[in-house]
């Protein structure tokens, strides 16, 4: 009893992210998309991974049920995918939150990541691989990353021809 | 895994933070909520050093309210009622530091520095960024003219401030008793460049006003002459250390009497200083 009364705190908090999870596949659920009770553990230690190696603390509630929000209404996300994709989104969001010096809220980081990843037909590896500049430039100009780039390239020919 | 893990966990976002003994679960709670208050429920997760400061900063709270006096809660009362009543006191205590300051400001003494000028002009940022919610125990201007008695590394936040002002106003409250002629000849003997250099303006003045109390001569004067001074070596080498001590004391009152000057910070103040002297007169006279 002793004992259980002592892991009281991270015993909830651990319970507190399992049920913010099982949250998720209630709106997921819709588009077709579940987590599995093993999915659900792998992300929780994903989460833990990233929050400390990329030197961040999180209290309450977590970041990952808005991650799975945002992107599951995706026509690019599949079951099949779902989980793996869903781990490196984390990753990626907490590697972006610090890029960004937390000037960008959750959501719009989501939004923004959301973005490129339609863009690119679902491609995580284009989410990871890209500048936060590059998907804040693309989403403040409302235009696809290729469009900013030619417009930042012509500027420069321009600059070079005079 | 048990409160003690919880407790080390939050040690390692706060290792320098106080000893405190509350209750780790709960403290988590209203670190929690610190930072969903501080992002504004914009972002979930913070910077460790975000969640370290946060985290400090409750527990500075909770040790002013505790060192409140008569003021201060039961340990019984719930801990957002006690850390809330720490930043109350951290806002008043900033509040009469601005006075202090104001006074500093209206009060300048006969002749100043770059560093302390700089210093003045440093100060009132303190009140435009200082922020009791979330970081109560930060200081956050940067300012280094040097005092005669510094203050407590142990003091933080508006704490630190307003003793800093106080022990200002206490240098300032001597130097304004003499004229801007004899301090100026004074620092012309003892640091050469005052003006420039990041030195301590008070220092001479009540040194030598102390001693000028010690030869019988005239405090505001701030002069003794080469026989005064060697009268007065004899004098401390005849003397007892103890005897050292009341006579040094003796004419920190005997300066203070002389300027007309009272108050017990300000007496404590000068024998303090006085006394520090006296440590260095004894070392230098040949035993």
């Amino acid at each position: 009893m002793a004992q259980e009364n002592g892991n009281g705190l991270v015993l909830v908090l651990r319970e507190q992210f399992l049920a913010e999870l099982r949250s998720v596949n209630e709106t997921s659920s819709r588009y077709g998309l579940t987590l599995s009770e093993q999915g659900m553990q792998e992300i929780a230690q994903a989460r833990t991974r990233a929050l400390f190696d990329q030197g961040r603390v999180e209290l309450g509630a977590s970041a990952v049920k808005s991650i799975a929000d945002g992107f599951c209404d995706s026509p690019y996300l599949l079951q099949d995918d779902y989980e793996a994709t869903l781990l490196e989104l984390v990753d990626a969001f907490y590697y972006f939150k610090n890029a960004c010096g937390d000037q960008l809220t959750d959501d719009e980081l989501i939004q923004a990541m959301r973005e490129r990843y339609d863009a690119y037909a679902g491609s995580v590896e284009a989410v990871i691989g890209t500048s936060l500049e590059a998907m804040c430039r693309a989403r403040r100009f409302g235009l696809a990353e290729e469009a900013v780039v030619e417009d930042l390239e012509d500027e420069d020919d321009e600059r070079d021809d005079e | 895994m048990t409160n003690e893990t919880t407790s080390n966990a939050l040690l390692a976002l706060a290792p320098d933070a106080p000893n405190y003994s509350e209750n780790p679960e709960i403290l988590y709670l209203l670190l929690e909520e610190r930072i969903r208050r501080y992002t504004m429920g914009d972002s979930s997760s913070v910077p460790v050093d975000t969640a370290r400061r946060l985290l400090e900063s409750i527990l500075y709270c909770l040790d002013v309210q505790k060192r409140a006096g008569k003021d201060a809660l039961p340990d019984t009362a719930p801990m957002k009622t006690r850390w809330q009543s720490g930043v109350d006191a951290s806002k008043r205590i900033a509040k009469r530091a601005r006075l202090l300051l104001l006074q500093a400001q209206r009060t300048p003494p006969p002749l100043t520095n770059t560093g302390y000028c700089d210093t003045l002009s440093a100060l009132p940022a303190f009140f435009s960024n200082y922020d009791p919610d979330f970081f109560a125990q930060e200081i956050p201007c940067s300012f280094d003219y040097p005092l005669c008695q510094p203050v407590s590394d142990a003091l933080l936040g508006a704490e630190y401030i307003q003793d800093y002002l106080r022990r200002l106003l206490a240098e300032n409250a001597l130097l304004l008793a003499f004229s801007q002629e004899a301090l100026l000849s004074l620092y012309e003997t003892y640091y050469i460049d005052y003006a420039d250099l990041l030195v301590n303006l008070y220092l001479p003045a009540a040194e030598m006003a102390v001693l000028c109390a010690l030869s019988d001569a005239p405090v505001r004067g701030l002069k003794l002459t080469p026989e005064q001074l060697l009268a007065l070596n004899e004098k401390l080498q005849k003397a007892t250390e103890t005897e050292a001590q009341a006579l040094i004391d003796e004419a920190a009152e005997n300066a203070l009497f002389e300027l007309q000057l009272s108050g017990t910070f300000l007496r404590d103040y000068l024998k303090k200083t006085a006394r520090d002297l006296l440590v260095r007169l004894r070392a230098a006279i040949p035993q």
